[in-house]
């Protein structure tokens, strides 16, 4: 159907409304539910309610461009046979055509095989042919020597001395080898499946029928066994191989080579070792997997390099119930969570993408997982399938993926999403023309996962078709709903875009179990975007909230800051004042009192009662103390200390000390005795340091110069007692 | 005795007994140092050194005329920073040194700098008859109370007690007393006790001892900030420890200078029995002029006086001989 001329705006058609039937899934909640009715109103047109199913001539807008042909301005080429084929049995064809191509290694490593044999062949005939053998070619000279001479001489010449450990070893390898190579004859291929699986696929039709290993059940332990089993005989064949070629080289050596061949094991692999690694591959219904789903997982361990193939039939995708749609659907992820794979999930709507695939997975040295989605039985029944199967893919359903472990180590970037519809963006959109009136416009419509669920008919009876006004600022594009949060919905009614068998739009609205599964879908695949490195809203998000928090704390700090700073400036605008003050008052004093009123040590009395004795002094030690006090507390001059630090130069005793120290403060005077020459040539800590060092202590510190000094607290109180 | 009177005659104008004019030559603090002074820092030797120097400097001796004599000990490294004569003698022979220069010839002027050891110790022999023959010189003895130079060893001033390398565990005899030593010494002249971290009081002190006639005995108590740390460095701190000896004929210091003593005793040098008493004193450090007896006889004299010469002639006649090698600016 072609969007035709006389396309109209979306119009309210009232034959066309219904009331709806609502079918949940009975693990939805009750209470959700009825809330989610009150949400919706229901039109009783003619006072009944209906239970007709919506009309099947209505389809979800992806469906209805794809029944339609492609937009007007879009043109496709048309579909090749070998696209449209989407069953199973394609995925395994695809899959021989690829093994087929990798067993050209196994051609290699086979006439590598042949080789090492011939070798290993001939040198067993010289060394257990012994004199004999060597001499048969000497026959002519039968009658002229005699064969005891020529023994002795034949001996040195035609036949090898093997020493016995390594004939032992040439014999155990020709073995091997030999095994290995009627093995890898016709490709050391083995694809395990049930009975069942072989049966309703007719797998015979698509693999060559000696490759297929059917087993009636125990699938995978059954698989891992034979693949362990191949792996050690693999091993086994390389280590002959690798021994038999340096024989034939005649470059082995009991020294080095004997204890190396003795612990050889798989760690001795190397890279192109494992591409002639015997291949074993497990297909399999992907839901039959999940049944057994620790021995499916067991498969892909670590040091696995087994292969499977798991179909996902495209109707199981409707039919799913809530509780195993995630597994179902999130298997691949399981896998990749391993670590050690490659994992590939998509669909045939891109053919190339998946004979890619299984080329890479079959050069993959480990496990490997490919999960795709088909359609369920012949390849006539899948030809009508393709629209579901790229909406599946396109709407997020079942998104492709690739995942490439490299190392043991888990790199995002090795997630790629590339094969999907805008793998950037939460949704895939479409542009569409609409007319309206006389004019037609663009408009972009999101492919969501309902829109997927409902191209299937049966699907479709569970929708609500609304009525052009009815409420229509409640309503809410499904795209947009699925990206607001709860309470931003609240009271929304998400709908999906329907267009009628007259190609007029129409907006449906979901069941809540849709909704959830859209929501579960759509989360899902943000959470493959973010492992992918594409999805950065968590990570933006925790940025923004710690700039906030940044911002917040570097603010407080700020006005700490500058409530410290102003509390300084005061505090400095005070002592500037005062020591101006200061220095004004001392113009008012004589110099020649000065050095009294700065010295702290009050003048002892001499000239009366002065002690003659030792014993008068001691008697008297306390008048005099007292007297000195009394002195004390009334000085000649109260004057405060010196602003600046000084020397008492006479009381120096040139001990040098401070000179060493502080050398931008203290200089010697003529009389070598200490002066102050610069105040300010050091701290005003130093000096105080300075003073308490002076043996003498003529040193006076002062008053600090600089009152932005740290601790300047503590250092004028230690400069008290020497100003 | 003609010929003395010849000289007299001859000589007697001339103040500083050099006949050859020359240049007048103010002397300079730089003139009378030496190198750097490589004691530890904060040893008292730095402070008695600058103050040597300074008192040279004031009484205008000619560094050729000037010689420090010493012995052995971190103390006699001393005429090696000095700018003028020295001699760095054997372990405890500064004073027979020193008397041995003084008495050949009288014209110089000797500072003798010894150590506890160097003095007290080995040299305590000498140190008895150095005193006794009285030669005009200033012995510094710069007792520390320790063998510094060699790594801490007990002395003979060392308190009682003191923990050492030769004593691990602690001297067991009491220390000398180089005061009441020196005081009962025959003949002595001049005893004045000093400490090198008072520098007023240490200059005022040496000042008089270059100006006693005979021989001027200072002990200088001097701090060792390496070996006996704990002997002075709170004593140096506290001017409380002091005792100034104090008289006008004693160390004279300005007023202001000996009001910042807290205990000050009036002390006459002239008395010797009192001198003996405050030599004994030991809760604080006494510090002034002992004993001072400018008429005992001096040995230099009588040796001038055998020869028929007084001191004064025969420095006169000493110049006059090394008039010639006197370099003038003409």
């Amino acid at each position: 159907m072609k969007a035709s001329n006389d396309t109209n705006k979306e119009v309210y058609r009232p034959e066309d409304s219904f009331v709806p039937i609502l079918k949940g899934a009975a693990t939805i909640d009750q209470k959700k539910q009825e809330a989610y009715d009150r949400n919706l109103r229901v039109f009783f047109l003619d006072g009944k309610k209906h239970d007709k199913p919506v009309s099947t001539d209505i389809y979800p807008l992806w469906q209805a461009r794809s029944l339609a042909g492609r937009g007007e301005e879009e043109k496709t080429e048309p579909a090749s046979e070998e696209q449209l084929d989407l069953s199973g049995r394609k995925a395994l064809q695809i899959l021989s055509q690829q093994l087929a191509v990798y067993l050209e290694a196994h051609t290699l490593f086979l006439n590598r095989l042949k080789k090492a044999i011939t070798g290993l062949e001939g040198l067993i005939r010289l060394e257990g042919g012994g004199a004999d053998a060597g001499i048969d070619h000497l026959d002519f000279a039968a009658d002229l020597i005699s064969f005891d001479k020529i023994r002795s001489i034949a001996i040195d010449t035609v036949s090898s001395h093997l020493p016995a450990s390594r004939v032992k070893r040439l014999k155990w390898a020709l073995k091997i080898l030999s095994d290995a190579k009627q093995r890898y004859t016709g490709g050391n291929i083995a694809l395990f499946c049930t009975e069942r699986f072989a049966k309703t696929l007719d797998l015979a039709q698509v693999i060559e029928a000696n490759w297929i290993k059917k087993v009636p059940d125990q699938l995978c332990q059954q698989a891992q066994r034979q693949s362990a089993n191949a792996v050690k005989s693999f091993v086994q064949t390389m280590s002959a191989l690798k021994m038999g070629e340096l024989m034939v080289e005649q470059t082995y050596e009991e020294d080095v080579h004997d204890a190396y061949f003795d612990t050889y094991d798989r760690k001795r692999l190397s890279e192109e070792d494992l591409r002639f690694l015997p291949v074993t591959i497990v297909v399999e219904e992907s839901k039959n997997l999940l049944q057994h789903s620790s021995s499916f997982l067991r498969l892909l361990s670590n040091n696995s390099f087994i292969k499977v193939l798991a179909l996902n039939w495209l109707d199981d995708l409707y039919l799913l119930a809530d509780q195993e749609e995630a597994d179902y659907l999130e298997l691949a992820s399981l896998v990749i969570f391993r670590r050690n794979s490659f994992v590939y999930q998509g669909g045939f709507e891109q053919p190339d993408h998946f004979s890619v695939a299984i080329q890479k997975g079959l050069d993959f040295p480990g496990a490997v997982f490919w999960n795709v989605l088909a359609v369920e039985g012949t390849k006539e029944e899948s030809l009508s399938r393709l629209p579901e199967i790229q909406a599946a893919i396109a709407s997020r359903y079942f998104p492709e993926l690739e995942y490439y472990a490299r190392g043991n180590h888990f790199d995002f970037h090795q997630l790629k999403l590339d094969g999907n519809p805008s793998p950037g963006e939460p949704l895939a959109s479409i542009e569409q023309f609409i007319r309206e009136g006389d004019k037609s416009t663009g408009r972009i419509f999101s492919l969501n996962p309902a829109a997927f669920l409902a191209m299937r008919a049966e699907a479709r009876e569970q929708l609500m078709l609304l009525p052009s006004d009815y409420e229509t600022e409640r309503l809410l594009p499904l795209a947009e709903y699925l990206g607001l949060s709860s309470e931003e919905t609240s009271g929304r009614i998400p709908f999906i875009w329907m267009v009628d068998k007259e190609n007029v739009l129409q907006r449906a609205a979901i069941p809540l179990h849709w909704l959830q599964k859209c929501r579960s879908r759509f989360e899902y695949w943000r959470f493959l975007q973010s492992i992918a490195g594409m999805n950065q809203a968590h990570r933006q998000a925790t940025l923004a909230e710690a700039r906030i928090k940044w911002e917040e704390e570097k603010n407080i700090a700020l006005e700490s800051q500058k409530t410290l700073l102003k509390e300084q400036f005061e505090k400095e605008k005070s002592s500037i004042l005062q020591e101006g003050i200061t220095k004004m008052l001392y113009g008012f004093v004589y110099e020649d009192k000065l050095e009294e009123v700065l010295r702290e040590v009050p003048p002892a009395q001499v000239s009366q009662a002065v002690p003659t004795t030792p014993e008068e002094l001691g008697n008297q030690q306390q008048p005099v103390k007292a007297q000195t006090k009394t002195e004390a507390a009334e000085p000649e001059l109260a004057a405060p200390a010196s602003p600046e630090a000084w020397v008492e130069s006479d009381e120096c005793t040139s001990c040098k000390d401070c000179i060493v120290a502080l050398p931008g403060v203290f200089k010697y005077n003529e009389d070598k005795q200490a002066y102050v020459h610069d105040p300010r040539g050091g701290s005003f800590a130093e000096i105080v340091k300075a003073a308490e060092k002076c043996p003498s202590r003529c040193i006076h510190p002062g008053a600090p110069l600089n009152k932005k000094e740290p601790a300047l607290d503590k250092w004028i109180k230690r400069a008290e007692k020497f100003n | 005795m003609e010929r003395v009177k010849n000289h007299k005659i001859m000589f007697e104008s001339n103040q500083d007994f050099c006949t050859v004019p020359t240049v007048d030559v103010q002397y300079g603090l730089d003139d009378y140092g030496k190198g750097v002074a490589r004691w530890c820092p904060g040893c008292g030797g730095h402070s008695i050194l600058a103050t040597v120097q300074r008192v040279c400097k004031d009484l205008q001796y000619p560094p050729e005329k000037t010689v420090a004599v010493s012995g052995i000990g971190c103390s006699s490294r001393f005429p090696h920073y000095m700018g003028t004569y020295g001699f760095h003698g054997l372990h405890g022979r500064a004073l027979p040194v020193a008397s041995g220069i003084k008495f050949r010839r009288p014209d110089l002027n000797i500072f003798v700098v010894t150590g506890d050891g160097d003095c007290c110790s080995i040299g305590a022999g000498h140190w008895v008859h150095a005193l006794r023959y009285n030669m005009k010189m200033v012995v510094l003895l710069f007792d520390n109370g320790i063998y510094g130079l060699t790594k801490k060893q007990t002395s003979p001033t060392s308190p009682l007690g003191t923990h050492s390398n030769t004593h691990p565990t602690g001297s067991v005899l009491p220390p000398i007393n180089p005061l009441q030593t020196t005081l009962g010494f025959t003949n002595v002249s001049f005893l004045a006790q000093t400490t090198d971290w008072n520098a007023g009081h240490l200059y005022a002190t040496i000042k008089k001892a270059a100006e006693h006639p005979g021989l001027a005995f200072v002990r200088i108590v001097q701090r060792c900030p390496v070996f006996m740390k704990e002997l002075y460095g709170d004593v140096a701190s506290d001017p409380d420890n002091l005792l100034l000896l104090q008289h006008e004929e004693g160390i004279q210091l300005k007023p202001k200078k000996v009001r910042a003593f807290a205990h000050v005793l009036e002390h006459d040098p002239a008395d010797m029995s009192k001198a003996r008493e405050y030599a004994d004193i030991s809760d604080k450090i006494p510090i002034g002029l002992f004993y001072q007896n400018k008429s005992c006889p001096r040995y230099d004299e009588y040796g001038a006086h055998n020869l028929g010469m007084s001191i004064a002639d025969k420095k006169q006649g000493i110049e006059t001989l090394l008039d010639n090698y006197t370099i003038s600016k003409s």
